[in-house]
């Protein structure tokens, strides 16, 4: 190798860069305030469109207020008409920013979307449906069927700026997410402070109880009954009964106690016996890992369910390169009880949300085989929802086997 | 016209070689921006001063870039001039800044330029270079702004002058008459392909004949061919029967 002419290579190069970086720097000294400025502007003008009654806006320190995590930027309009809110919140996709302006009364002034990475578009004219609305106008806004996600995701954010915008006027509002308020509630049922909870996977039809929850170290149990939370301790005693609006103990619901007590300890009596099946656990889109069986007769199937990645009779790929895992509870009746996803390894932006609580899965709940057969899998997310269709329908056929009656082949 | 003018080095690249229309280089910012004549006419005068710049400025440099190290030479260089028009469009003229969007940038990897860098102006003087680079750079301009004539005229009956902060000007008759699909990539696609028959159909020669009238200095495959150039190949082809290129390659060259 000659080096002399390889070093020289380098230094050409190496001078070239340099001089072109010292040029672009000076160009960017040049255009950079130019550019920066414009950009005031065009956020400026934004946040005016969101407030057009506004005389000017002065920026807000929001390190001083405990505010909502979406909130990025906050505008006091001058002569005291509100605030103009950024937001920067997750859709379907990467995220949106939002700026929207709220007037001293509560009510919406405007919402725009800045900008975003969300595929539908939806975001670009949602912003008009909460012109004038205050929190509860808002929370009744519909969503745009097909852009569910990134719209409910605007939803919220308009929500945040409201509770925001109440603060930053010296109120107090209510900025706990979703998941926080859950917490609370479980927590002020037992009678806790930071415990953690876990959603138990029925495997018993239950009366009265939508959902019990368990406290992971064993202190207890929260059910669910008619809206509202009851705590039940480790010894199955009734300890309070929150309400999941407005998070303060109701009196006077022994009813509902009763209830939650019944459910509690149905659950905390449940045992399963693992079930030996000779015949065939698989076909081409699942394969039954483990099967249950409780002392009343339920059977719970635990799945490999192969989603995204169907090809003909095969499945070919896999986003993750591995299957699903699923459970579902049948009950000896022939109806679903339960279902939940243990390992969810399908695409994040396609059938992944499927498979999550309250997603498609959930139609499944209290359906007999018949009735699951007819239940519809999502366009969008075809292999996906058609596999757990299938997998379900399959768990059925093999249910109908162990209860010695003939299989649907 | 003596092709050894100055003149003709300008004429060549609107016409005889044309990049876009009979080289057939730069087709994807071409379908993708000729949507608009305002968006046609700022690509091509961004693409025409990063040519006239980037070829004077390489043929300046063409005794000191080392052989080896050219294309990442020409790159850091085309990428610089890029730059800087990105920066002073975003600065000065926003809304054209805008209008172009990725294809601005994308400009460094438009392959008449590079190929101009490689083909010419490593080889040719400063003066020529910049003409070349300008002849090249209206070639494009030329080809963009019919191709957006035709399918923003047809397409939608009316020129939008918005970006310019001007009213857009609607075209009767044609404005409830129009042919939405040219304004699509499938019509993107047709149009071009009209326009390349019309100039393979004016021009001074057709079909093969007229490939034999470029010289290797247009061609952007020309350093990994085998051939002389172009307007010997047939003689070639016809004396390769038991030899291959590369040896009908050196024995012209020892001829």
């Amino acid at each position: 190798m000659d080096i002399k002419k390889s070093l020289k290579d380098v230094v050409v190069l190496v001078a070239i860069c340099v001089v072109f970086a010292t040029i672009l720097a000076a160009v960017n000294s040049i255009t950079a305030p130019i550019i920066d400025e414009q950009l005031a502007d065009a956020v400026n003008q934004t946040y005016e469109a969101v407030m057009p009654d506004a005389e000017g806006f002065e920026d807000v320190d929001l390190s001083a207020y405990s505010l909502p995590a979406t909130v990025k930027e906050a505008k006091r309009e001058t002569s005291g008409k509100g605030f103009a809110v950024m937001l920067e919140t997750k859709g379907y996709d990467i995220g949106m920013v939002l700026i929207v302006g709220v007037a001293t009364d509560g009510t919406v002034t405007g919402a725009t979307c800045v900008t975003s990475a969300e595929t539908n578009g939806a975001e670009k004219t949602y912003g008009g449906n909460f012109a004038g609305k205050d929190k509860d106008g808002v929370l009744s806004v519909d969503l745009i069927a097909g852009s569910t996600l990134t719209t409910s995701a605007y939803r919220s954010a308009v929500v945040d700026a409201i509770n925001a915008a109440t603060v930053l006027g010296g109120g107090s509002a209510d900025i706990r997410d979703e998941a926080q308020i859950l917490s609370d509630n479980l927590n002020a049922a037992l009678g806790l402070e930071g415990a953690e909870f876990t959603k138990v996977f029925m495997v018993e039809v239950v009366a009265g109880a939508e959902k019990v929850y368990s406290e992971n170290s064993g202190k207890g149990y929260v059910a669910l009954v008619d809206g509202k939370y009851v705590g039940v301790d480790a010894d199955g005693n009734a300890v309070k009964v929150i309400d999941a609006e407005t998070n303060e103990v109701t009196e006077g619901v022994d009813e509902l106690k009763t209830t939650a007590t019944a459910a509690v300890a149905i659950v905390a009596a449940t045992e399963l016996t693992e079930v030996t099946y000779d015949g065939e656990v698989s076909n081409k889109h699942c394969t039954i890992t483990k099967i249950e069986k409780t002392a009343t007769g339920n059977y719970v199937f635990t799945m490999d369910m192969k989603g995204h990645g169907i090809k003909g009779d095969k499945h070919e790929a896999y986003p993750s390169g591995k299957p699903s895992v699923i459970k579902l509870s049948i009950s000896a009746e022939g109806k679903v009880i339960d279902t939940i996803t243990l390992e969810n390894n399908e695409s994040a932006k396609w059938g992944g949300p499927y498979l999550e609580e309250g997603g498609f899965v959930s139609n499944f709940l209290g359906k007999t085989e018949a009735e699951a057969g007819d239940i519809d899998f999502v366009a969008e997310s075809t292999n996906t929802t058609n596999s757990y269709k299938q997998s379900v329908l399959y768990a059925f056929e093999v249910f109908t086997a162990l209860e010695g009656g003939a299989t649907n082949e | 016209m003596n092709k050894n003018s100055k003149l003709w080095i300008v004429l060549k690249g609107i016409i005889a070689e044309n990049p876009v229309l009979v080289l057939v280089l730069g087709t994807c910012p071409v379908l993708a921006v000729s949507t608009s004549i305002v968006s046609a006419i700022s690509m091509g005068i961004a693409a025409t001063l990063v040519l006239i710049c980037s070829n004077t400025l390489i043929s300046l440099l063409r005794k000191i870039i080392p052989d080896t190290v050219r294309i990442p030479c020409y790159i850091v260089v085309i990428a610089g001039f890029v730059t800087i028009i990105q920066m002073l469009l975003q600065a000065f003229l926003p809304d054209i800044y805008t209008l172009l969007g990725t294809w601005l940038s994308l400009i460094v990897v438009n392959c008449i330029i590079l190929g101009r860098a490689e083909m010419y102006a490593r080889k040719n003087g400063p003066l020529d270079s910049a003409l070349d680079g300008l002849g090249m750079g209206i070639g494009f301009l030329v080809a963009l702004l019919a191709m957006a004539a035709i399918r923003e005229i047809l397409g939608t009956g009316a020129i939008n002058l918005t970006a310019l902060g001007m009213e857009s000007i609607t075209i009767p008759v044609l404005s409830e008459y129009n042919i939405p699909l040219l304004t699509s990539a499938p019509g993107g696609f047709l149009v071009y392909g009209i326009l390349i028959a019309v100039v393979n159909m004016i021009g001074p020669k057709k079909g093969a004949e007229k490939r034999k009238n470029f010289s290797c200095e247009g061609c952007p495959s020309a350093s990994i061919c085998g051939r002389v150039s172009c307007s010997e190949n047939a003689e070639l082809v016809s004396a390769s029967e038991n030899n291959t290129l590369v040896e009908n390659k050196t024995e012209k060259e020892e001829a």
